[in-house]
């Protein structure tokens, strides 16, 4: 998200208060949050291009742990909202819990809150289904088309390695596949990116479906689909509350 | 002010103009923005073998279990 702007009072003070910080998030927002707190590791170190993700996510849930158990106020800052899309917060948190100490997570803002005010989506509109991409690809999910449909992690879509820094046109084109069950390659989906800095302005690439296939992605791209059907009414439903009225009067 | 002091009270300050920003401070925010690296969002992992559901999330609290009456 964007540095200065997308940080809660609370986040910040617990940033600031802490012994220790570990941080995951673009190097800029890193040095920002260093200026809360100059004892800050960047938990980016544990990534590599080819090393399984659950190896990675282990040892960041490790880094933290260690400091944990050394009596230390530890503070895990993770850009966006830490419990959205997000495994090593949540994990570290039950962990350290199970152990018994005291630990909870602060919401944050999130690409999906940045998403909603620049695109001018309002989510309650028609419904909102978010999925993991890869997630979306690997099992059988029921997309309801009258929704919004968002996409996360697209940049990696359909990798099972869990190790790759980003998956090519093959990977896509089963996804579009998948996605022609319910949208025609016509339809315009978005291609969102939230600025790191208030000097940029936010990616918001409208293109077709069929065009996502050669489109640019990057590892914090978010995609937006827009509903390819009408609501359609439940009558019966709408019979059955009508008559429930009608008796009450 | 550095440059990430400028870069949080654009972020974090209505009032604060962009464009009036001094040509100095503009060469110095292009700079640090274009030095800086990309870096890896991933945080999330869906792998579809039945490792995954041991490895991805540690063993859930089991709730206490309800007394029969
Ligand atoms: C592991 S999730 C983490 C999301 C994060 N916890 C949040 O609350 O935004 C990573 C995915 O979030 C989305 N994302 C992250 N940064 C983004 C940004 N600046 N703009 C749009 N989407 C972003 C992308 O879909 C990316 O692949």
């Amino acid at each position: 998200m964007t540095v200065g702007a997308h940080i809660a009072p609370i986040a910040r003070s617990h940033i600031e208060n802490a012994d220790i910080v570990f941080f995951a998030g673009h190097p800029l927002m890193e040095m920002w949050v260093t200026e809360m707190n100059s004892n800050l590791h960047s938990l980016q170190v544990f990534y590599a291009e080819g090393k399984d993700r659950r190896i990675t996510y282990k040892e960041m849930v490790n880094a933290m742990m260690t400091e944990v158990r050394a009596g230390k106020k530890v503070v895990g800052a993770f850009y966006g909202h830490p419990g959205v899309f997000a495994l090593p917060p949540h994990n570290v948190i039950k962990i350290a819990k199970k152990e018994g100490y005291a630990a909870h997570m602060v919401p944050g803002i999130s690409a999906e809150d940045c998403l909603y005010a620049d695109l001018g989506v309002d989510p309650g509109k028609v419904g909102s289904q978010h999925f993991e991409a890869s997630q979306f690809m690997f099992y059988q999910r029921q997309v309801d088309p009258s929704a919004y449909l968002i996409l996360w992690q697209v940049g990696i879509a359909g990798d099972k390695s869990a190790a790759k820094f980003s998956t090519g046109k093959a990977y896509r084109q089963i996804l579009v596949e998948l996605l022609n069950e319910n949208y025609p390659n016509e339809h315009k989906v978005a291609l969102y990116e939230c600025p790191t800095v208030a000097i940029r302005e936010p990616r918001i690439e409208w293109i077709t479906l069929g065009d996502f296939i050669e489109a640019e992605l990057s590892l914090i791209t978010t995609m937006l689909i827009p509903p390819s059907q009408k609501l359609l009414k439940n009558q019966s439903i709408i019979d059955r509350l009508a008559l429930l009225e009608k008796n009450a009067h | 002010m550095t440059a990430i002091t400028l870069l949080e009270k654009l972020g974090a300050d209505a009032s604060f103009d962009p464009s009036l920003l001094s040509a100095q401070d503009k060469e110095t925010l292009e700079d640090i923005i274009s030095k800086a690296n990309t870096f890896n969002a991933i945080e999330l992992i869906s792998v579809p073998d039945e490792k995954e559901s041991e490895e991805k999330e540690p063993e859930e609290e089991k709730e206490p279990e309800e007394k029969q009456s």
